[in-house]
């Protein structure tokens, strides 16, 4: 997707669309293109729509592509499932809630460890590290070894590379995680209903952003680190963060949808897509911040959205188990 | 969803809400293998839950939720095909988490998990709480109360007094006189619930309560259903029974159309007092901004609000289109406070 002067004729056209057993739960390309849809009954759809296995997990709560050729699910109760490699037993974890892979690394989070595996292929006895955090509830890379874990007992940065601890910050209930570390920026939100915007460079020094009644589940950061976007109720609210780190004293909010916002998806592009209880969903443009420049359909709760890494294709996933990829275009007129 | 909490060691109570195929458990680990469930993980008719309790606002007692529930309703109700019921089964097993001077444990506490499922918006709007169900072993209290022993530690004592069914176990046991002895003891506690015995073996009168977002109808057992009673009216459990409860029920009523800012600012004022003590609160208010009453529920600083909805209850009751409701549930209510702050709402002009 090139860069524009603006994002007005931007088009979204649905290019297939499937139906898995059971509601999309986790949506996740591959770096060639490849997708990876997760339903709530186990089954997976993977690569393309007439792919979908048999459940591989009771209850999955996250999934992630480890390359293009092999994957891997997790479950509280039964851990780690993978596909694609020679061994197909589960690796245990118990209360297991996230997963993530950078830089031929795999972590996984919950319970307030984080196990840190090599891939391609998993070792059988992975490096654990304490986080002290509790239930997980997210995992996020934050720049080279470093990563970032939520949960009920605060924030933790974790180095997987030294297999140590480095951060701990107390906050009441981590919900979710948004991080670039490109600029070294990080924001969580808590149960409390707050923002924290910390820098990585020293995260004991942040900015505690309020204003909410409940607690902010779908939060992300733009790829500059510039825009911090929270979806609470059916509102956006979007944080302008300066180079120095300074965030503006009042956010701008827009009434984004006419039911509450279900899911939020962040591509690299800069392009914000949210759905909604009803099945709408939305693509917002960084350059046009009070009106969606295009709209999707699905007849149900939204539950899942994914960009691909090039920010050209959107997965959409919904409770009904519709799932569809659109192709999104960058409009060039402003 | 229904609140379960079972007997310590019990496992017929759940058995019995997992032989329902409409019924979705949220459970611990060692719950599920305790009555050999396990097996429903494997059909989704089963989440696994690890009780984890945090506080919105640290160092707050009242903000305790419980986040595993909350993670583990929403993974259970945005399904494709949702079970119809959820059950939320509250161990009462001590945790590592449990006060051994006081005996408590937020984690087994059955108003936290209330709480949690009235607090967190995201639950609210996906499921509602439709009653809670408490089991007892009726020759176990018995025997503590021939015995003079506390007849419950003060987290069942609360679970009893918000409870809308309790069920009772083993009563056949006992002698018609521990019998009346035991009833009574209830009924000290829990003013708005009804006993339940063990002679069904289903769940028959544990589930489809709809008992928390509608004007509580058990009001009219507590004689204050007449439109004709327009003060205020308090409850105590009397002193003259076996046990001295420490938890109070005041139900206060009144007839008139309320102006809706001094009704929000009278509950904020209920709430703001007593945020630790106020196990449950129920009502039906008659304001002026709402053709319908408004009915409102909750417990400690969560308080949810909806249109009532006309309906005929089991009770017979005779509502009156003025007649505003409230019972408060709690710890060390200032009964005299309630009252005259509930009269004092100003009549709409």
């Amino acid at each position: 997707m090139t860069s524009t002067v603006g994002h007005v004729l931007t088009t979204a056209a649905i290019d297939w669309a499937t139906e898995l057993p059971d509601a999309i739960r986790v949506l996740d390309w591959s770096p060639q293109g490849r997708l990876l849809a997760i339903a709530a009954n186990g089954s997976a759809l993977v690569g393309c729509a007439d792919r979908v296995t048999a459940p591989m997990t009771p209850d999955p709560r996250d999934a992630v592509w480890l390359g293009e050729r092999a994957l891997a699910v997790i479950d509280p109760v039964v851990g780690v499932v993978t596909a694609g490699f020679d061994h197909d037993q589960p690796l245990p974890f118990w209360g297991a809630r996230r997963i993530g892979t950078h830089g031929g690394r795999t972590v996984i989070a919950g319970d307030g460890r984080l196990a840190a595996l090599g891939h391609p292929g998993l070792d059988v006895v992975p490096e654990v590290i304490w986080t002290g955090v509790g239930v997980t509830h997210a995992c996020v890379h934050i720049g080279g070894s470093m990563w970032a874990v939520g949960g009920t007992g605060g924030l933790a940065v974790v180095d997987v590379a030294l297999g140590c601890l480095d951060t701990r910050l107390e906050l009441p209930g981590v919900v979710a995680v948004a991080a670039r570390g490109s600029v070294g920026r990080l924001a969580a939100t808590d149960l409390a209903g707050s923002i924290h915007v910390l820098e990585l460079r020293n995260l004991h020094d942040g900015v505690e952003l309020t204003g909410y009644c409940d607690p902010v589940r779908l939060l992300s950061m733009s790829p500059d680190g510039r825009r911090i976007v929270a979806a609470a109720d059916d509102e956006l609210t979007t944080w302008d963060v300066g180079d120095d780190g300074i965030v503006a004293d009042e956010p701008t909010a827009v009434v984004a949808h006419d039911a509450t916002i279900t899911a939020l998806g962040a591509s690299e592009c800069g392009f914000l897509s949210t759905g909604d209880e009803d099945g709408v969903v939305h693509i917002w443009s960084p350059l046009l911040a009070a009106q969606p420049v295009a709209s999707i359909r699905l007849d149900s709760e939204i539950t899942a959205l994914a960009w691909s890494r090039d920010g050209n294709r959107l997965a959409l996933g919904a409770v009904s188990g519709e799932l569809a990829v659109a192709d999104v275009r960058a409009g060039l007129v402003a | 969803m229904t609140v379960l909490a079972p007997e310590t060691g019990s496992t017929d109570l759940v058995q019995r809400f997992a032989a329902d195929p409409d019924n979705l458990l949220i459970a611990s680990g060692d719950t599920l293998a305790a009555a050999g469930l396990l097996g429903l993980l494997r059909v989704g008719r089963a989440v696994v839950v690890d009780p984890d309790v945090t506080s919105r606002t640290p160092g707050c007692e009242c903000c305790q939720v419980r986040v595993d529930l909350i993670d583990a309703v929403r993974h259970a109700v945005v399904r494709r095909s949702p079970a119809r019921r959820v059950v939320v089964v509250v161990d009462r097993a001590v945790s590592s988490g449990c006060d051994v001077s006081t005996g408590e444990d937020p984690a087994s506490d059955v108003v936290t998990a209330v709480h949690t499922l009235q607090a967190d918006s995201e639950v609210d709007r996906l499921a509602h709480l439709d009653g809670v169900v408490v089991e007892i072993d009726a020759a176990s209290v018995s025997t503590r109360m021939a015995s003079g022993f506390a007849l419950w530690s003060p987290q069942v004592e609360a679970a009893l007094a918000i409870a809308d069914r309790i069920a009772l176990t083993g009563s056949h046991l006992l002698t018609p006189s521990a019998s009346v002895s035991l009833t009574a003891a209830l009924d000290d506690v829990n003013r708005i619930g009804r006993v339940v015995g063990e002679s069904a073996s289903g769940i028959e009168g544990l589930v489809g309560l709809d008992a928390w977002r509608e004007a509580p109808l058990a009001i009219d057992a507590l004689g204050v259903g007449d439109a004709a009673t327009s003060r205020s009216v308090s409850e105590t459990p009397t002193s003259s029974r076996n046990v001295a409860a420490s938890i109070e029920t005041v139900v206060l009523s009144r007839v008139g159309i309320l102006d809706p800012d001094a009704t929000n600012a009278w509950l904020d004022r209920v709430i703001a007092e007593s945020p630790g003590g106020l196990l449950r609160l129920q009502g039906a208010l008659r304001v002026s901004t709402h053709d319908a009453r408004v009915c409102i529920w909750g417990s400690r600083s969560a308080v949810r609000s909806q249109p009532e909805t006309p309906r005929s209850g089991p009770f017979g009751l005779t509502r009156s289109e003025c007649e505003s409701f409230v019972v408060v549930v709690g710890h060390n209510l200032d009964r005299v406070a309630l009252s005259a702050g509930f009269e004092s709402i100003e009549v709409a002009s």
